[in-house]
């Protein structure tokens, strides 16, 4: 898999600021399939940083009705990348 | 910093610079302003960072709250720094396309300033002052007056109505055989001559006897303030009941009593009073005479060069010194300019005369006052005070707090520059 299908987006809210702040610990959406390795590395290559530690989680899905349709809202996987003391990710910077 | 460049007409123009770092403290103000309002996915409201607000809605929506900040801070700092007297609001100068963020920029912003006062001749002026005195014939009028007042209406048993007579009448008025509305009372009390009715009435009446029925046919007005009366031909029915005449008091030391004026009893008393109140009055305004010309010679004597912008705003400030007035009779101000009979534009360039005139005493008056070192005591301040707080019926620790001590010090100032210009005035 390509580095740029791996890493889907970066998750801003309160909390993930929060924790950029005081963990230096970054957010993504990740593809369900990647795992820690591919995680790490495709982080390393886009942003050109050192990552120090992978977690990730399994967001499960959840029931949505628009109207009286039902449906789910997708399945993604959160990681939240460690990354050396020094090192930062623009688009997260506060 | 500020760069001063003086124009013409007592206006000063500020060319001001503006730092990248202040704007940046100009949106971190801005954003504090509106932050508790943000609502951005993910973030509770109010929790939003800057940057993330930025990323989100853009740098630019905190623009223009950020330049009233910085204009603000870098305009009064300028005005403080260069000393100046701003008489108007500034007219601010920005080209807004220049403004970005981490960026310095330049404004430039106009103001009118007091302007300079060279003073022409101001004191030892020439007057031919008026005198105080007061003449028996002066005396004699002020107590013709005096009686007519106390006039007492009589009975006129018979004969016929003269101008000057107050008749006592019914009336109702017909137009085209029909009685409208208001046309009617009873026991009317009209002096004929006095103008209360429409033209011509007044007149027919004449000639008129006690008891006597009578048909009066006049024409309304084409300028009748009723709409449905004017120019229109009517018919009144009188009914005279009876005439009175004006019987004016002979001047007697009984008339003199009836007045009941605490300590007079004779002619001769109320004569020397009269005197007294006669002279008191001429002295009074003999002396606004001589305030009136030391004021007006010396600010016409002067030469200075007031801005349009300080003018109009003495004018704006006049006009609602004048709402307020009206509004405590409960008018607007167009009622109330109808009321005086002038229209608006007339008013307005009235206003305009008035403020100028009113700038060019207080500038000449504040401008002689330095030329002559003339300043207040803490005395005299005080004294003031004193004064305000009984005329406005207040606590001086109140007043103290209502009225700027700079503001009490001014009118110190300018009575006793006032006081020196009259006593400066030579006679002729």
């Amino acid at each position: 898999m390509l580095s740029s299908e791996i890493i889907k987006r970066p998750i801003i809210t309160e909390k993930s600021m929060q924790l950029v702040e005081e963990q230096n610990k970054y957010t993504f959406s990740v593809d369900k399939r990647a795992n820690k390795i591919q995680v790490k590395k495709a982080v390393e290559e886009l942003f050109e940083v050192t990552v120090l530690k992978v977690n990730i989680l399994n967001t499960k899905r959840k029931k949505k009705r628009v109207g009286q349709y039902e449906g789910f809202k997708s399945e993604t996987a959160k990681a939240i990348v460690t990354l050396a003391a020094d090192n930062k990710i623009e688009i997260f910077s506060s | 910093m500020a760069k001063v460049e003086t124009l013409s007409n007592s206006r000063v123009k500020l060319t001001i610079d503006v730092s990248a770092d202040l704007f940046e403290k100009g949106l971190d103000y801005a954003f504090d302003k509106i932050k508790d309002d943000v609502e951005i996915k993910g973030f509770r409201k109010g929790k939003v960072t800057r940057k993330v607000y930025e990323q989100h809605k853009g740098v630019e929506n905190l623009y223009e709250e950020a330049l009233n900040y910085c204009l603000q801070e870098t305009y009064t700092e300028a005005i403080m720094a260069n000393d100046l007297q701003v008489v108007s609001q500034p007219k601010i100068d920005l080209d807004v396309q220049n403004v970005k963020k981490g960026e310095s920029f330049t404004y430039t912003a106009t103001v009118a300033v007091k302007p300079d006062v060279k003073l022409g001749e101001y004191k030892n002026l020439e007057f031919e002052k008026p005198s105080n005195d007061v003449t028996e014939e002066e005396v004699i009028a002020e107590i013709t007056k005096l009686r007519e007042q106390n006039a007492e209406l009589i009975v006129k048993e018979d004969g016929e109505v003269e101008q000057g007579d107050t008749a006592v009448f019914d009336f109702e008025g017909f137009i085209d055989g029909e009685a409208f509305e208001g046309g009617k009372a009873e026991n009317h009390e009209l002096e004929i001559g006095s103008g209360q009715f429409i033209p011509g009435f007044e007149d027919k009446m004449i000639g008129m006897k006690a008891g006597e029925e009578k048909d009066i046919e006049v024409k309304f007005p084409e300028d009748y303030q009723a709409e449905n009366l004017k120019g229109k031909d009517a018919v009144f029915k009188v009914k005279l009941h009876e005439i009175k005449i004006k019987e004016v008091p002979e001047l007697t030391d009984d008339f003199v009593k009836d007045l009941d004026k605490e300590g007079i009893e004779t002619v001769e008393a109320l004569k020397k009073d009269t005197r007294e109140n006669l002279e008191k009055q001429k002295t009074e305004a003999n002396k606004n005479k001589a305030i009136d010309f030391a004021v007006d010679s010396a600010s016409k004597n002067a030469e200075m060069d007031i801005a349009d912008e300080m003018i109009v705003e003495e004018k704006n400030r006049m006009m609602d010194n004048t709402k307020r007035q009206a509004q405590q009779y409960g008018l607007d101000i167009d009622t109330y300019l109808q009321l005086t009979g002038m229209d608006k534009e007339q008013f307005e360039s009235k206003l305009m005369q008035d403020a100028e005139k009113s700038i060019r005493y207080n500038l000449t008056i504040e401008a002689i006052s330095k030329e002559e070192g003339i300043d207040a005591e803490e005395e005299e301040i005080e004294s003031k005070y004193k004064e305000l707080a009984e005329q406005h019926n207040m606590e001086m620790e109140q007043l103290r707090t209502q009225v700027n001590p700079d503001a009490v010090k001014q009118e110190v100032v300018f009575k006793k520059t006032i006081d020196f210009l009259v006593d400066s005035l030579q006679t002729k």
